[in-house]
């Protein structure tokens, strides 16, 4: 015994899905029925995805490379220094108990590498000429896992912890006139009363970080000597390198607390370097409005498309019109048909942008011709991924073609069939 | 028949082992008297030191007094401006007082004035008076009427002078010229020495001319006004009071 | 001409195609427009700030002062050279300056200084060296209460040796006539900041510096540099090449900030590099939107265009009308476009937006994002939005020459 309201509520609502799935299997078909519009709509979408996650991870990248460019070449992503040292510069302050402290980073996870350092204002004299320069007092090894000097000798041998040894900028030996294997006297004032004290050296090696002010005022010597010379026993500063550096940005993790005593203070390159985090926000902050203008830009492509794809088929909508189909129909049908084209391009846009984007990170961008402060760029830019942007994007653009859609469908429910059949050339 | 020949033989090779050595003995005697010629065991001297570059020329006169090698004492007498300006060597330390501002500085290695005064000296001939004799090894040699000694930094020596040679008169056993070669074997520098007088008993030179090979037209001379040697000098002079003290 | 009234009254014929087809050139040439007026202005202040810093755009040294300084190298009748400058067209500031390399000495320590004898009215109005004062005030020329020079001292150094404003500084040197140079100086203020050019510096006035340095009378006019700062850092190098030609045989060097300040120059041409490819991007984006509304447009239209064709019209006369209109809807778009971004771009070129978070840089605040206004930025994006409407019309002109009229009436 059927009940004849349910069973109509059945059937319309029967009718309801069927007429559902009609409207589908209708968008899904016009789509492809005129594959150059079809195509055209989605090539624009889909590229202008591209463009957008590629500029992304090209920014992202560049900024991770003038990073590590910066902290790489010697400054390190940390460093530890006796409190009170930085305000002063003052060689009487030096940490002293360096086997607990090395210790202690040896068993940090987070840091990879240490090396530590002394300094020191110094006059080097040679034969020719007399010249002050900072003298560093550096562990060979430990130094070349953190900084880049040991690749930017350009001539002779690095530091091998041999007495005797030392290494010049190529301006400061341009200056002292000294070749390798000339005689070279450094003079310094020892800690804890200012005698002076004095030692031979020969020149061992030049280097060039291309930068003026280091290759013309440093020069670096074995730690061990350093510390004859400058009679202390210990250390003025340590340089990190981390595991990765995302680790300096995060001050809540654990080693950034021990690491910070009464003794000890230590900061990440944000902190010793505040101008080089300043122009990587300004860089960040003009990225975010050259994104946002791209992102108009893409905005008004897919409407232009959209609209203009709804609008040429007027004919089309009008046949549809006339022969029965729903306005309310035609209004779901034509959402339909910008919800698939934008499923369609925005699945195309990623795999595209994914290619390209794994393809840069690996292989990269080559800048080397060009000479900033620091290294040569001689590390291309490698572009970096970021997850959550392919995602946001994805959805931003799939909400910005529904958006889009809106006008149009709306415009082509309310036509008038009559109107819209006339054939106009 | 061999025996005489053996001892002849003996003889000679004592004779010459003996010659050599002396020989080094006296090529180290004589560079010990070079290194005592200007000091001795205390001395007190007056001297003038003109000083001439392509850009000025200064005159300075200066009163000096020194114990062995560790001590210097030298103040400027004139011209007017640097009147008591003066510096103090004890040991490896070393001050400088400027009686215009009234200070007491010591100086510090990074000093951008490698020289002292201005002059073609540096700090560092002032703070390293090193015993030549110790630092250097010295061979002698004859060249018609000097000799000329040749000496090599020993090991240790922390120096940037890969040799340097003294030329002597054999007479007089004054030096006439010193001169700082680098490594390479250019000269660097170079040290004449004339006018040889008599110092209240001591004979030497009384005007010293350097000479930087490496930059034209730089000189310095000091000549010597007055000078006595291995006087008793009390422990005051060599203070920091002293240098501030009015004159 | 026929083609041209044809050309127009298609366009005025479907309007809304039209519109949208200059809604994305002119959005295009709009968005273009402001995305290079930001980053050439962006570009301009950070240089005009750098080099108002204390650089200036223009030096003049004697001869290779700059690669090896000396003390004796200075460029001997200054006082001329800077009347004569000061009079020329376009010179906003002329500094003079005097360096000597010291040892600074406060309480217990010694540490080299930079110390630099300045005009302290002429250096206030080429650099900013008075808005970077953090305590106490401006050097005047006179001497302060005690009977000493005044002098200023930078944050690092004052810091390192212990000395605040009021304090005695010591300053040992080495005169140009080769004595010691020794004197008090009391500190009346301290300038800039820890990460600033001037921490290690003291600055003192001219005639302090010439008695410092021991010149004589007939030494009062010599200088070390004579920075000048000019209406725009764009003029740097003609003018620094236009006063190099006026100097010749006076052993002067005149070079343009690019010059002085090479390092900061290149990593501002590599930074460049990096936006030209955002840059290229835009242009890219840009294009795909003129191309897909244009080449959409004319293929809706393949029925008119067999009509044409059938009614007798040239190959030849087709593909310049759909070139035509595409021309022409190019130059009204960038017009629209013009007027458009022209307002924006004069707004951003005076306030600019404010940036979120004020960024410091080395004592400097950089709290507004500016645009530029310059031809450049207005006839770039002209350039991109006709030649590649240009460009994209092209095939599709082509097609629409070649259609058979029977195909085309047959399309729908």
């Amino acid at each position: 015994m059927n009940n004849p309201m349910q069973s109509s509520v059945n059937l319309s609502s029967q009718q309801g899905s069927a007429q559902n799935s009609l409207i589908s299997r209708l968008a899904k078909r016009s789509i492809f029925r005129n594959t150059r519009r079809t195509l055209l709509t989605v090539l624009l979408i889909s590229c202008s995805l591209v463009a957008i996650l590629f500029t992304d991870a090209f920014v992202r990248g560049m900024v991770t490379t003038m990073v590590k460019i910066s902290t790489q070449t010697f400054l390190g992503e940390g460093q530890i220094h006796p409190v009170g040292y930085r305000a002063a510069n003052d060689i009487d302050l030096y940490i002293k108990d360096t086997d607990s402290l090395f210790q202690q980073l040896n068993n940090t996870k987070e840091i990879q590498a240490f090396a530590p350092r002394i300094l020191t204002g110094a006059m080097t004299s040679s034969s020719e000429n007399v010249a002050s320069a900072m003298v560093y007092g550096v562990d060979a090894l430990k130094e070349a896992q953190v900084s880049k000097l040991k690749l930017a000798m350009t001539q002779g041998e690095y530091l091998s912890g041999i007495d005797g040894e030392i290494i010049l900028g190529e301006q400061l030996a341009d200056l002292l006139e000294v070749n390798l294997g000339d005689r070279l006297v450094v003079t310094v004032s020892q800690a804890h009363g200012g005698d002076l004290s004095q030692a031979l050296f020969r020149v061992s090696g030049l280097f060039s970080f291309n930068e003026r002010t280091m290759d013309i005022g440093m020069a670096f010597i074995n730690l061990e000597q350093g510390q004859k010379l400058l009679n202390i026993e210990g250390v003025h500063e340590v340089a990190l390198r981390l595991q990765n550096l995302e680790q300096a940005e995060n001050k809540q993790l654990n080693f950034w607390q021990e690491l910070n005593t009464e003794q000890l203070e230590t900061l990440s390159w944000q902190e010793l370097v505040p101008q080089l985090s300043s122009m990587l926000a300004m860089t960040k902050y003009s990225t975010l409005i050259v994104s946002l203008i791209m992102y108009i830009l893409v905005c008004l492509g897919l409407i232009n498309t959209m609209f203009m794809s709804i609008f040429e088929r007027q004919t089309e909508f009008g046949i549809l019109l006339a022969i029965g189909t729903r306005a309310k129909h035609l209004f779901y049908q034509i959402m339909l048909e910008g919800l698939f084209i934008g499923l369609l391009s925005v699945t195309i846009g990623l795999l595209l942008a994914w290619g390209v984007c794994y393809w840069g990170s690996i292989v990269g961008i080559d800048y080397s011709e060009l000479e900033m402060s620091g290294l040569t760029l001689n590390e291309p830019i490698y572009l970096v991924i970021d997850v959550s942007t392919f995602i946001y994007m994805a959805i931003a653009t799939i909400a910005v073609t529904l958006i889009a859609c809106l006008y149009p469908a709306f415009h082509a429910a309310r036509l008038q069939p009559s109107l819209a059949m006339r054939k106009t050339l | 028949m061999l025996k005489p020949f053996l001892s002849a033989l003996l003889f000679l090779m004592l004779f010459l082992t003996a010659f050599s050595a002396n020989a080094e003995n006296d090529a180290a005697a004589l560079l010990k008297k070079m290194d005592e010629l200007f000091r001795s065991k205390s001395s007190v001297a007056t001297m003038k030191m003109q000083i001439i570059t392509p850009n000025w020329q200064r005159t300075l006169e200066m009163q000096s007094w020194t114990i062995g090698m560790d001590d210097t004492f030298i103040r400027v007498l004139s011209p007017r401006k640097d009147r008591g300006v003066a510096t103090l060597k004890k040991d490896k330390e070393m001050w400088n007082y400027f009686p215009k501002i009234n200070k007491v500085i010591k100086v510090p290695p990074s000093m951008m004035m490698g020289s002292w005064m201005g002059s073609d000296f540096t700090n560092d001939d002032l703070v390293r008076e090193v015993s030549l004799v110790e630092e250097y090894e010295v061979t002698k040699k004859s060249e018609g009427d000097n000799y000329r000694l040749t000496l090599i930094p020993r090991e240790n020596t922390v120096t940037v002078w890969g040799k340097i040679e003294f030329i002597v008169n054999q007479q007089s056993l004054l030096p006439l010229e010193q001169s700082y070669f680098n490594e390479k074997g250019d000269k660097v520098r170079t040290m004449l020495f004339s006018d040889i007088r008599d110092f209240n008993g001591k004979k030497m030179p009384a005007t010293m001319t350097m000479m930087p090979l490496n930059k034209t037209g730089h000189k310095t001379v000091i000549e010597y006004v007055e000078a006595e040697f291995d006087i008793e000098l009390g422990d005051n002079i060599f203070t920091l009071r002293n240098l501030q003290k009015r004159f | 001409m026929l083609i041209l009234k044809l050309a127009f009254r298609n366009i005025l014929r479907n309007r809304r195609r039209s519109l949208l087809t200059l809604l994305s050139m002119g959005g295009g040439f709009f968005l273009l427009c402001l995305t290079l007026s930001m980053s050439e202005g962006s570009y301009s202040n950070i240089i005009n700030i750098f080099t108002q810093d204390h650089t200036g755009h223009v030096q003049i040294h004697k001869e290779n002062y700059l690669e090896r300084p000396s003390l004796y190298k200075t460029i001997n009748h200054a006082d001329v050279l800077i009347d004569e400058l000061e009079q020329q067209k376009g010179v906003i500031g002329v500094a003079p300056r005097i360096y000597g390399p010291s040892l600074a000495y406060g309480k217990n320590k010694t540490f080299p200084a930079q110390v630099i004898g300045i005009d302290p009215l002429r250096e206030d109005n080429a650099t900013r060296l008075e808005k970077k004062v953090k305590m106490g005030h401006y050097i005047t020329k006179q001497l302060s209460r005690d009977g000493y020079f005044p002098a200023m001292i930078g944050y690092s150094l004052a810091k390192n040796l212990q000395l605040t404003i009021g304090d005695e500084l010591v300053l040992i040197s080495q005169g140009i006539d080769g004595s010691i140079a020794n004197d008090i100086f009391e500190i009346t203020a301290i300038v800039g900041d820890e990460s600033s050019y001037e921490r290690m510096n003291v600055y003192i006035s001219l005639s302090a510096m010439r008695e410092f340095l021991s010149m004589q009378v007939g030494e009062l006019s010599k200088v070390h540099e004579i920075a000048i700062v000019l209406a725009n850092q764009s003029q740097a190098r003609n003018f620094a090449l236009k006063t190099q030609q006026q100097l010749d045989d006076t052993h002067l060097t005149v070079q343009p900030w690019q010059v002085v300040e090479s390092s900061f120059y290149n990593s501002m041409q590599a930074d460049k590099k990096g936006s030209y490819v955002s840059m290229g991007i835009i242009i890219f984006i840009v294009s795909i939107g003129v191309l897909n509304t244009i080449l959409m447009g004319t293929l809706e239209r393949t029925r008119e265009f067999g009509v044409l064709k059938a009614i007798g019209t040239r190959p030849f006369a087709i593909f310049n009308l759909i070139m035509l209109e595409s021309f022409v809807l190019a130059i009204i778009a960038c017009l629209i476009g013009v007027a458009l971004a022209l307002p924006v771009c004069l707004w951003l070129a005076s306030s600019g937006i404010p940036m979120p978070e004020p960024i410091d840089m080395g004592g400097i605040i950089f709290d507004t994002m500016l645009g530029e206004v310059s031809w450049f930025v207005v006839l770039l994006p002209t350039v991109v939005v006709i030649l590649s409407t240009l460009v994209v019309s092209f095939i599709p002109a082509i097609r629409a020459a070649k259609i058979s009229p029977r195909k085309a009436l047959q399309a729908v």
